[in-house]
């Protein structure tokens, strides 16, 4: 299977650092021959290498907005943490206008959908979901999930099958324009306006469905430049255009799932290693008494991502004040759009799948053989993982040697060794002199 | 300590007695190398929690111990062997809710006397043998179908 990924290395900046390969969650990168490669199989767009490299070598591929004129009718889906980027001068209210300044037809916040998702999510739990192995872990957050199907295969079982905010935004108002306005499905193009690149990822490749509601992924930090540069030239809306409530808008930051949902015992947890941690423990059976899990990669929640323009914490901050103001949100336009919207849409058409990627072979015994040969030469390894080799740990690099993508001497301190010993011997041969021209001693004259 | 001719493999994993704040690695790095091998995740599931109940026991109770994993064809065992206080009465610790858990224990989030009925649980067999003031043995089988 080919793997499309929004993360992208630009050759021509990497230096060969090795800074990205050590924070990467899933050991999917190496450096050689002086440039680091992502492993795509293993790449779950998170995004940390984005946030790592100090040659701006990561990137996230995400759409212009020229993308727009493909269609005839654009909707614009800012993501609930698009509203922590902007100083109170920028009331919501214009803020939203401003999609339709800069050629947006409509727009409506994912906030409004998580509305709509904390609702199926408490109604789901209240019936067969509450049989769901604990903890139940939420399925908003597109990295955690490709974490999970990749380092915590025997966990997919505990992700909530019900789709995320964006999608059932992104189908309801699709749908309810061609209802409301005859436009043909086809020529409307919703774009979603994204914290990360894993949600430009789950787009293009969706988990659990096989194919998504959503036409384009345009990043926050872009949107935010054209709506900041224009703002004083939009005019105001002619409607209210702010639907989303306090809780829908609280999506955006940590702990604003589980604040909008009716679970008890729920926890919220936010970083990528901080959730590896918690998935560790729970692959050991613990969190039993957690019923509901909110899992987040970036720190602070989706307002971390790295396709936001504002520092995490006080982008959480802001979101905290502007979710607040927004009190009830359009009651009205949700009772309208829960009426309209049919129970199976907020479920994943398909099972979520593992991805086990860290397997050695397809078979045990196989396996078990190449597991003994990596070990042995792991043993004779340093075991510091400096990286210098360009694989994350000295175990990456014993299993890349064996896997035939590294010879033994790419180790440094095995390379000093073997010169080192080259060089006593060097030694040693030039205090060797010719049996001819040695002095045996005694007189030589005649 | 491996076996040569890759049909069985032997690995063994130190714990340390009252060393609460590493404790979980043991089971970690048994987890992790079983999902090197390529094993069911139902089983490795089973074995997570198995190993990891069995490391938080020798934390919690005694001096030292280690963790033993044998392979072999369509079959894995995991052996708990620790130094320490022993248990006098098996049946009753193999009770649910039977601990002799001191309050530092119970402080530290442990002992509600689930530990062994969990392993029992998780298990396809499972033995105890234990020697008051020696030290204690639990081996546990796990069928790979």
């Amino acid at each position: 299977m080919n793997y499309f990924h929004s993360v992208r290395l630009l050759d021509k900046e990497c230096k060969g650092c090795t800074h990205c390969i050590r924070t990467c969650p899933t050991e999917a990168i190496r450096v050689r021959d002086g440039k680091a490669t992502i492993i795509s199989e293993r790449c779950i767009d998170c995004g940390e290498c984005i946030r790592t490299c100090p040659n701006n070598a990561k990137i996230a591929v995400t759409e212009e907005l020229s993308e727009l004129d493909k269609f005839k009718y654009k909707i614009a889906l800012p993501a609930p943490s698009f509203a922590s980027q902007f100083s109170r001068r920028y009331t919501i209210e214009k803020v939203l206008a401003g999609f339709l300044f800069l050629g947006f037809d409509r727009v409506l916040e994912v906030g409004f959908g998580a509305d709509l998702v904390s609702q199926a999510i408490t109604d789901y739990f209240n019936s067969s979901g509450g049989r769901m192995p604990r903890p139940a872990i939420s399925s908003a957050c597109p990295a955690v999930i490709r974490l999970i199907q990749v380092r915590f295969p025997g966990l997919v079982g505990n992700i909530i099958p019900l789709q995320s905010p964006m999608e059932i935004t992104a189908r309801y108002v699709r749908e309810a324009t061609t209802r409301e306005l005859g436009i043909p499905p086809e020529e409307i193009g919703v774009f979603f306006i994204a914290p990360c690149p894993a949600k430009v990822t789950v787009v293009k490749q969706p988990i659990g469905a096989a194919h998504s509601s959503v036409n384009g992924v345009i990043a926050i930090r872009d949107m935010v430049n054209h709506i900041k540069t224009n703002f004083d030239k939009i005019p105001p809306g002619m409607t209210t255009l702010q639907s989303a409530s306090r809780y829908g808008l609280g999506w955006g930051r940590r702990e604003g799932e589980i604040d909008a949902l009716k679970i008890v015992n729920r926890l919220a947890v936010d970083g990528i290693h901080q959730v590896s941690r918690v998935l560790e423990k729970i692959e050991n059976g613990g969190f039993q008494n957690i019923h509901f899990l909110e899992a987040q990669a970036c720190v602070c929640g989706c307002v971390g991502g790295v396709l936001t323009a504002e520092n995490p914490f006080i982008a959480k901050l802001k979101l905290d004040i502007v979710s607040e103001a927004s009190g009830e949100g359009n009651r009205e336009q949700f009772a309208r759009a829960q009426a309209a919207i049919p129970q199976e849409h907020y479920f994943l058409p398909e099972k979520i799948q593992a991805r086990p990627v860290i397997s050695l072979a397809s078979d045990v015994r196989e396996a078990m053989k190449t597991f003994q040969e990596i070990e042995k030469i792991r043993a004779e390894l340093p075991g510091i993982d400096c990286g210098s080799c360009g694989c994350p740990t000295c175990r990456a690099f014993a299993e890349d040697v064996v896997a035939g993508h590294m010879m033994r001497m790419d180790c440094l301190f095995d390379l000093r060794e073997r010169v080192r010993c080259l060089a006593g011997e060097i030694f040693s041969l030039a205090k060797k002199l010719p049996n001819v021209m040695q002095n045996k001693g005694g007189s030589d004259e005649p | 300590m491996n076996d040569t001719n890759g049909t069985q493999m032997h690995l063994e994993y130190p714990v340390q007695g009252g060393d609460f704040s590493s404790a979980g690695g043991a089971s970690s790095r048994i987890k992790n190398v079983l999902k090197r091998l390529g094993i069911e995740y139902e089983t490795i599931k089973r074995i997570a929690i198995a190993s990891y109940e069995s490391e938080m026991n020798i934390v919690a109770y005694a001096a030292t111990g280690k963790l033993l994993v044998d392979i072999v064809p369509g079959e894995i065992s995991i052996t708990a062997v620790d130094i320490g206080p022993g248990i006098p009465d098996i049946e009753q610790a193999l009770q649910e809710g039977f601990s002799t858990a001191t309050p530092l224990i119970r402080e530290m989030g442990f002992g509600a006397g689930l530990g062994l009925p969990n392993m029992k649980k998780a298990a396809d067999e499972m033995v105890v043998e234990s020697t008051v003031g020696i030290g204690t043995t639990v081996k546990m089988k796990f069928r790979l179908t």
